[in-house]
């Protein structure tokens, strides 16, 4: 690396991304660690002409890795070997903060302690001397308050003072007492005569991870040679057995409870109380959020007033100032495809197959992507909001042992709730990445297999036209009907997985609360824009591509004669293989036609209503269309509402879209799990599409 | 240790527990899962921590302790590894005492 590098780690929710987000401004980018699909935040930190590349990790309790995050936090720390590390201790927290503190010290790595929140601490009637524990640490702490900026240009001058040398920040080995010092410092020692070792880990830390038994090094010592290793952990077991019998408790308890002890220290020694603490506001408003009764009643409020918001803000109010009026969000992106097809207007007469490309092809498949962007951002910046107040922990507190049941747990539910479970749209794409404050195993490999059943923003065109067109009295009842009928089978599929394909332990359920605070606004934004731009992303670049491919095969071979669209339709490849199909998916209530719209969902769910619409050969690509598909519908003979109903089930519940498989296959690693999604998904909507079909057509006629 | 804690209590397990009791850790069982018994130890339950049992969900599931200044939550089959003494129940939990011994008057 041409700069340095600083690192900043801490724990969850001590303020790590904001006193990012100070230090570098706006000059980040995300980037994967190799190997593993959780995202390191890099930026640069600009202070007088010098350049510095700063790392957010995700947060850890412990560099003892429990998370996937926690894995690519500690083993990035490890393999970078940083200039710096700033450690975000939560001063509001201190002894449980100052547990990750003490390993990062183990690392004997450059290092500032950022005290943050202490504005919060001084609420809760207790005051810490950062000088002193800089001195017992011989580290710089720097008190802050990241969400004000206070102490920010301060904790700046210190990080590029120590890259520059002028200071330096070696913390004071750790001491946990004689006992345990003397085992790692003698296999320190034996450490230290290996240069091949010490290159890459410090040689106290790796003693103490040997010692106590750290899985994720041993493994990983596994990649030098025996003989360097084996010695080793042959003298590191001794030590072990040793101090079991001298403490009476295994390895790993003995090291967290020295360490939690030296933790305790350093809170006695640095706080003072500086009055009586009132019961915080977080334990008054738990009272009735977690309360057996108001509880989920508030959670029922919270999801009715989402909805509310979302569809309000986005769609119905008018609030954009542009030309003589206002116009909502939607009605702006309306407006924005309206005029393209304006400018394409022309090209029609001229050269009608570009003019068809770009219009039908890429405005009308991209555009209907598009008009969801106001809808999906409202969504998810309220969803931001929520997580960032804490509420979303509470809600995996209530609703975990209910989802326990179908083999879920509570975490699970964000997913849920992202990809669209709560019936105002979403995008099973970043649902199903956040997934990954989940452990790694069946609890989230079952979350990130049934997330794409949710009714996604791709899915509720669909829905709307086919209403619109075949219950037109019933559209609340029926959105509704499919919404539990999503939910229903999710947790459905999620028990049968759980039960006899993904066999195995259940993952314990030990999650932090984390105090109420409200939303800090740049932060839920940034959180907001980072999910909403991957759905754009996928418009832009898959969608697109997509469209243009469903496209050409709906459009070649072309007859010879000048014949209408939807003839010709049944020309072209994609209406050879639909017509092809047709005897099985018959059954279903499918004809050619949708099934050449189907097919294209296979790629993206968005294709549905353009191709649908392209093979009843309607000529307007937006919300006319769509409504004149309705209505095309409607008056075709052979169409009606148990065809509609099965339809919708269908797209509803099969292969989730292309971008979704993609990040299916990275999240679990393997391309299995992603054809797995793909065929399970199909099949189950297809045999449920039949039943409806056929059950309905011999009960209704 | 505070001075003053009284040091017999009923030995339990924190699944037993319910909301207000204050308790000392006395042990991780044994025959928990490593990675569950590290992560515990990692959230500081730890031998001699006091924790404060705040509430258990709606449904029953998991439960809220208050534990070195914050709050915890665990399911109850989990909460069954977790070896306690129940502290005489007239112990005030002060908070301002974060670090989880209590302070007797």
């Amino acid at each position: 690396m041409p700069h340095p590098q600083i690192i900043i780690a801490g724990n969850p929710n001590a303020g790590k991304t904001c006193i990012y987000n100070k230090l570098t401004g706006s000059a980040q980018q995300v980037s994967n660690y190799p190997g593993v699909t959780v995202e390191i935040k890099t930026g640069l930190l600009r202070h007088h002409d010098e350049k510095v590349y700063v790392v957010d990790l995700p947060g850890s309790y412990s560099l003892t890795a429990y998370t996937q995050e926690e894995l690519v936090a500690r083993n990035y720390i490890v393999d970078t070997r940083p200039s710096l590390i700033i450690n975000v201790v939560d001063a509001s927290n201190f002894e449980r903060n100052l547990y990750l503190t003490i390993q990062l010290i183990e690392m004997r790595l450059p290092m500032i302690i950022a005290l943050n929140m202490i504005d919060t601490a001084e609420r809760r009637g207790y005051k810490i001397d950062a000088e002193k524990l800089s001195r017992l640490l011989n580290i710089p702490v720097v008190p802050t308050v990241a969400s004000r900026g206070w102490g920010i240009p301060e904790l700046k001058e210190a990080a590029v003072n120590l890259i520059e040398g002028r200071i330096s920040a070696i913390p004071a080995p750790v001491n946990y007492g004689h006992a345990v010092d003397e085992e790692i410092l003698a296999l320190a020692k034996t450490i230290e005569k290996e240069p091949i070792l010490t290159e890459r880990y410090a040689s106290e830390w790796l003693a103490a991870k040997v010692i106590e038994k750290d899985e994720a090094v041993l493994n990983s010592l596994n990649s030098f040679s025996p003989e360097i290793v084996q010695p080793l952990l042959q003298q590191g077991e001794e030590a072990t057995q040793r101090m079991e019998r001298h403490f009476g408790t295994d390895a790993a308890t003995l090291m967290a409870e020295h360490r939690y002890g030296l933790a305790a220290s350093l809170a006695r020694s640095c706080i003072s109380f500086s009055a009586e603490a009132r019961r915080d506001i977080t334990d008054h408003i738990d009272m009735i959020v977690c309360n057996r009764f108001f509880g989920p009643l508030l959670l029922v409020g919270v999801v009715l007033s989402l909805f509310f918001w979302v569809f309000k803000v986005s769609d119905e109010w008018a609030w954009i100032p542009w030309f003589g009026g206002f116009r909502s969000p939607t009605g702006m992106m309306a407006l924005l495809f309206d005029y393209l097809s304006e400018v394409l207007a022309p090209l029609q007469e001229r050269l009608p197959m570009v003019h068809s490309l770009l219009h039908d092809g890429i405005v009308g498949g991209v555009g209907g992507v598009m008009s969801f962007v106001p809808l999906i951002f409202c969504m998810f910046l309220f969803i931001a909001a929520l997580e960032d107040s804490g509420y979303i922990a509470r809600v995996a507190f209530i609703l975990d042992r209910a989802l326990r049941i179908f083999g879920l747990q509570g975490k699970s539910i964000l997913a849920f709730i992202v990809a669209g479970g709560l019936g105002a749209g979403g995008c099973a794409v970043p649902g199903i990445l956040s997934t990954r404050t989940m452990r790694e195993d069946k609890d989230r490999l079952t979350t990130i297999l049934v997330t794409p059943f949710m009714n996604c923003g791709a899915k509720m065109p669909v829905y709307a036209m086919l209403i619109a067109a075949f219950f037109p009295a019933h559209r609340t009842f029926v959105m509704l009907v499919l919404w539990g009928i999503s939910w229903g089978i999710a947790l459905s599929a999620a028990w049968v997985l759980r039960k006899f394909l993904i066999r195995g332990e259940q993952t314990p359920f030990v999650m932090e609360l984390p105090p109420y605070h409200l939303p800090v606004f740049t932060s839920v934004l940034r959180h907001t824009w980072e999910r909403t731009w991957l759905y754009i992303k996928k418009a832009g670049t898959l969608i697109l591509a997509i469209n243009m491919i469903v496209w050409v095969f709906m459009y070649f071979p072309r007859p010879s004669e000048d014949v209408p669209p939807d003839v010709a339709l049944g020309y072209s490849l994609a209406g050879r293989v639909g017509i092809a199909l047709e005897p099985i998916t018959r059954i279903a209530g499918f004809d050619w036609r949708t099934n050449i719209a189907l097919i294209g969902g296979f790629a993206a769910k968005e294709v549905i209503i353009g191709a649908l619409g392209t093979a009843y050969a309607l000529e307007n690509q937006d919300e006319e269309k769509f409504l004149s598909l309705s209505d095309r519908l409607a008056s075709q003979p052979d169409w009606n509402p148990v065809r509609a109903f099965a339809l919708m089930i269908f797209v509803m519940l099969y292969a989730p879209c292309l971008a979704t498989v993609v990040v299916i296959k990275r999240e679990t690693g393997s391309w299995k799990w992603a054809a797995f999604s793909t065929v399970y998904s199909t099949v189950l909507a297809f045999v449920i599409a039949v039943l409806v079909y056929q059950l309905g057509h011999y009960f209704v006629g | 240790m505070g001075e003053g804690v009284p040091t017999e209590g009923i030995k339990t397990t924190l699944d037993e527990l319910t909301t207000g009791d204050i308790a000392r850790v006395v042990a991780i069982r044994n025959d928990v899962s490593m990675s569950l018994k590290r992560r515990l130890l990692d959230m500081g339950i730890t031998k001699g921590t006091v924790l404060r049992v705040e509430r258990h969900a709606p449904l029953g599931d998991p439960v809220q302790i208050f534990i070195k200044g914050y709050h915890l939550a665990i399911r109850l089959n989990e909460a069954r590894a977790i070896e306690v003494e129940l502290l005489p129940q007239h112990l005030q939990f002060r908070h301002r005492h974060h670090h989880g011994q209590p302070h007797v008057e």
